[in-house]
């Protein structure tokens, strides 16, 4: 595997030359900052820029080209990094070893094409593909409730991060897509195109120099663009009490949320000893929360932890009875105050292989790899072979101290109905 | 042992039959600098779908969701080895699913195969069933079901469920329910575990990174050990009749757009082709065709609002083959209107020679990369087995000869009468 990296003027390259893949990977990753409006425009602009373009103005048409290219898949999504937001746009397509000579340079203009050619007339998107659209996204944005886990984390965070990018809901709202016209989005589309922090990356067993070429013709940025954003959410202030927050829904299962914090840790604490913490508490079938509250006292189907480290927090998520909140908690509470005195040779190994496993894992996924470089650009993020060795040396009183300096801040249930 | 090319994604089957039935099937990467890991799938031919059996002279009627109660419990080990615990000593993942068709316990690490592989095949061998860990297990299993029932795509296919079929227990779900599972006893555990869990009824598929001879070796020594029951297992035949029980239910539940699901029963033996692997792919063929991204339908019901996703599948087991296509709807008006629209299209249904060209393309292409994802390559390789009974090695050849011939002959016996309807509307603030 062969990685580069090329300052563009505009954005960045990144090209990583693998034989591991029999196609070719390429994201264009746009990132602004995470606001309400924000997330509610790129989603609703991903949903129409897949759509159509200028070339083929109907979904049924863009599809068919896709179809022609041996399958390729080009998609559009957007998610929040901590304060920051990145819509990502991705192509994936068949190595033309596999297809016939210049397949893969006709699915980059194609990709090209959805992206600066999108299919609008006098300056907004076309009316009747805004209506078809919005109302999809609408219907995505209310039917939000039916996923309980889901719903159950964005109200969680909703509650515990009023007021800080914490809280916004990826999914979008309602008030901001009220506010939206063909025209704004357009608008927003070419802010996006203009001010937009970018990075490409490709994967595949490609030639390099051909890559960047056909990279620069295909995608052009006019403007020069700052090279960060800031990522990192505020740290929340930890309580002394846990606060307890209970919302009603229909259904049988009850969803427990919770948020615990870490305070005083450096970045090297967070990046691995924390990290390792968290597996020990609920990561996989083997945790301290996955014995205790499923095998040994039946109340839950599921129940792990995992760590949101762009916002400062870990989070614990179950499926319970209405009637063990508080004994759910009990044992929760119990497992932390456990870990902070005593955690054991075996459990620190198996959270070291379960780590290692997790990263051996990566190099299974072009999306994954990509994921992992995006973020090395993001937050300076330790590459693979790094995290690997700086894992194996974590030391148990790394781990110990780390468990010492972990609260429960917030214990949210979002209710089912009584039996 | 065999050793075959699966043709056109550069992959190798190793396979083998042992003498007690036990089939081992063996799907290694290309050699690979970065890919680690290794994926293995232990699995019976045991699902949801056999409550009613015999076996010797013995007939024998199981308390729904026994399979999959059983998945849960294999896991009790007498000795208290936790094989949860055990994995995960070498960073091993391990998991187990239950389908209609199949039991599964999948193990995917990066170290220690030799003694993770053995693992599995003993945690899955000698289970250990107490009356006390069977009345423990049922509380979260409870929990479970109660996580699937506040799904409402789940409602839905549930309710459909039960009005297509007459027979075929597809009108359970593969969980049962609360009723079922209160019931289960230690006793009904130990006679399908010993029904079903025999070598000529299972088999071990693995993918990613491996080397095929010495865990083929490895496995045979193993696995040639154990020895089926005497008794043989027969699982009640089912012949479907082609009606429906209910043609149309109206449910209610916390959703805030109308959902819909439609169902259309018809019968296998009228397909001309006999092969099932054959059938499967034309009919997936016909939907895709017909509903997916580039059908002037789908643009159709886009352009009018009458859907805001759309999805489609179809079941085919015993005599009895169903297409099913759920639907989200912004009013309940629209959703009937859909309705009317897919059934009218459906009676007229005329395929394009260059949509079956464009979209066999599609196919071969998914074939190849798919062969680069070793985890989800283990599961298409698993459904193979269940429905085929071995992996089918020339899927990129046969999509390559399908033609207008054969799929116009499908098409003309493709039969939308039997039909079956479930909405399920946003509960009133009264009720």
């Amino acid at each position: 595997m062969e990685y580069i990296k090329q300052d563009m003027g505009s954005y960045q390259l990144h090209i990583i030359k693998t034989d591991e893949f029999k196609s070719v990977t390429v994201e264009l990753i746009f990132r602004q900052s995470l606001t309400k409006e924000s997330i509610t425009n790129q989603n609703l602009l991903n949903r129409i820029l897949s759509l159509s373009c200028e070339k083929y103005p109907s979904k049924v048409e863009l599809s068919r080209a896709c179809q022609d290219l041996y399958g390729a898949s080009i998609t559009a999504s957007a998610r929040g990094y901590g304060q920051a937001m990145a819509a990502i746009y991705r192509l994936r397509v068949l190595n033309d070893k596999y297809t016939e000579p210049n397949n893969f340079a006709k699915a980059l203009e194609l990709s090209s094409a959805i992206l600066y050619q999108p299919d609008i007339e006098e300056n907004h998107f076309k009316e009747e593909n805004f209506e078809i659209v919005r109302a999809e996204y609408e219907a995505s944005i209310k039917t939000l409730e039916e996923d309980k886990r889901s719903y159950a984390l964005i109200r969680l965070f909703e509650h515990v991060g009023k007021d800080s990018p914490i809280g916004i809901r990826g999914r979008g709202y309602l008030e901001e897509l009220e506010k939206i016209t063909p025209d704004s989005l357009y608008q927003y589309y070419l802010n996006m195109l203009k001010h937009g922090i970018v990075d490409i990356f490709v994967l595949g067993d490609v030639d390099i120099e051909e890559t960047k070429e056909l990279i620069t013709k295909n995608f052009k940025f006019d403007t020069y663009k700052p090279r960060r954003l800031p990522v990192y959410n505020e740290l929340l202030a930890p309580r002394k009490r846990i606060r307890y927050i209970r919302e009603q829904t229909q259904g049988k299962e009850t969803i427990m949320a919770m948020v615990y914090l870490y305070s005083d840790l450096t970045q090297y604490d967070i990046n691995y000893p924390l990290a390792l913490y968290n597996v020990i508490l609920g990561g996989g079938s083997d945790s301290l929360l996955f014995s205790e509250v499923r095998e040994k006292n039946s109340l839950a189907y599921y129940i792990y932890s995992s760590l949101r480290i762009l916002d400062g927090v870990g989070v614990i998520v179950g499926g319970i009875s209405k009637e063990q909140e508080q004994k759910c908690v009990t044992l929760i509470r119990k497992a932390i105050k456990n870990l902070a005195c005593k955690i054991t040779d075996e459990q620190l190994e198996k959270a070291k292989e379960y780590f290692l496993s997790a990263l051996e894992e990566i190099e299974e996924s072009a999306n994954e790899i990509i994921e992992t470089y995006h973020m090395m650009e993001l937050i300076d993020a330790d590459d693979l072979k790094t995290r690997r060795e700086k894992i194996e040396q974590v030391t148990k009183e790394e781990v110990l101290n780390v468990a010492r300096k972990i609260s429960l801040h917030t214990a949210y249930f979002l209710e089912g109905e009584d039996e | 042992m065999r050793e075959e090319e699966i043709r056109g994604v550069d992959l190798k089957a190793y396979t083998k039959t042992l003498a007690n039935g036990f089939k081992i099937y063996l799907v290694p990467n290309k050699k690979s600098k970065k890919k680690n890991k290794y994926y293995a799938a232990l699995g019976t031919h045991y699902g949801a779908l056999d409550i009613d059996f015999s076996l010797g002279n013995k007939t024998i009627s199981s308390p729904a969701g026994i399979a999959h109660f059983l998945e849960h419990k294999i896991f009790a080990q007498e000795d208290g080895v936790d094989p949860f615990t055990f994995f995960s000593e070498s960073g091993c993942y391990s998991n187990a699913y239950t389908n209609y068709k199949v039991t599964c316990f999948i193990i995917g690490g990066s170290k220690e195969l030799e003694k993770n592989l053995d693992f599995l095949i003993d945690f899955v061998h000698q289970p250990y069933f107490t009356k006390e860990n069977v009345e423990q297990e049922k509380d979260i299993i409870v929990q479970e079901i109660r996580m699937y029932q506040d799904n409402p795509g789940y409602q839905v296919s549930e309710t459909l469920s039960k009005n297509i079929y007459l027979q075929l227990p597809f009108y359970n779900q593969v969980i049962g329910s609360e009723k079922s599972v209160r019931s289960v006893t230690v006793e009904d555990l130990n006679t399908c575990y010993h029904a079903f869990y025999q070598p000529q009824n299972m088999f071990l598929v693995m993918t990613g990174n491996f080397d095929p001879i010495t865990v083929m070796e490895q496995l045979t020594e193993k696995i040639s050990k154990f020895e089926n029951k005497k008794e043989v297992v027969k699982i009640k035949k089912y012949h479907e009749p082609m009606k429906i029980k209910k043609e149309m239910e109206v449910i209610h539940g916390k959703v805030e757009l109308p959902k819909v699901a439609i169902a259309y029963k018809m019968s296998r033996d009228s397909f001309p082709i006999v092969e099932d692997y054959v059938l499967d792919l034309y009919l997936n063929m016909i939907t895709a065709i017909s509903f997916g991204s580039t059908s002037d339908f789908r643009e159709m019901i886009r352009k009018r609002g009458l859907t805001t996703g759309i999805g489609y599948y179809f079941r085919r087991s015993s005599n009895c083959i169903t297409l099913f296509i759920e639907a989200e709807c912004k009013t309940e008006t629209a959703a009937d209107e859909l309705i009317e629209e897919i059934d009218k299209y459906l009676k007229h249904l005329v395929i394009h020679p260059e949509d079956l060209e464009r979209i066999k393309k599609v196919w071969i292409s998914s074939e190849i990369i798919r062969s680069d994802y070793a985890e989800n390559y283990l599961d298409y390789l698993v459904d193979d087995i269940i429905e085929y009974n071995r992996i089918v090695l020339d899927y990129v050849d046969l999509i390559r000869k399908m033609n207008m011939k054969e799929l116009e002959k499908i098409v003309a016996k493709l039969n939308f009468k039997q039909r079956s309807i479930v909405k399920l509307l946003k509960q009133d603030k009264e009720n």
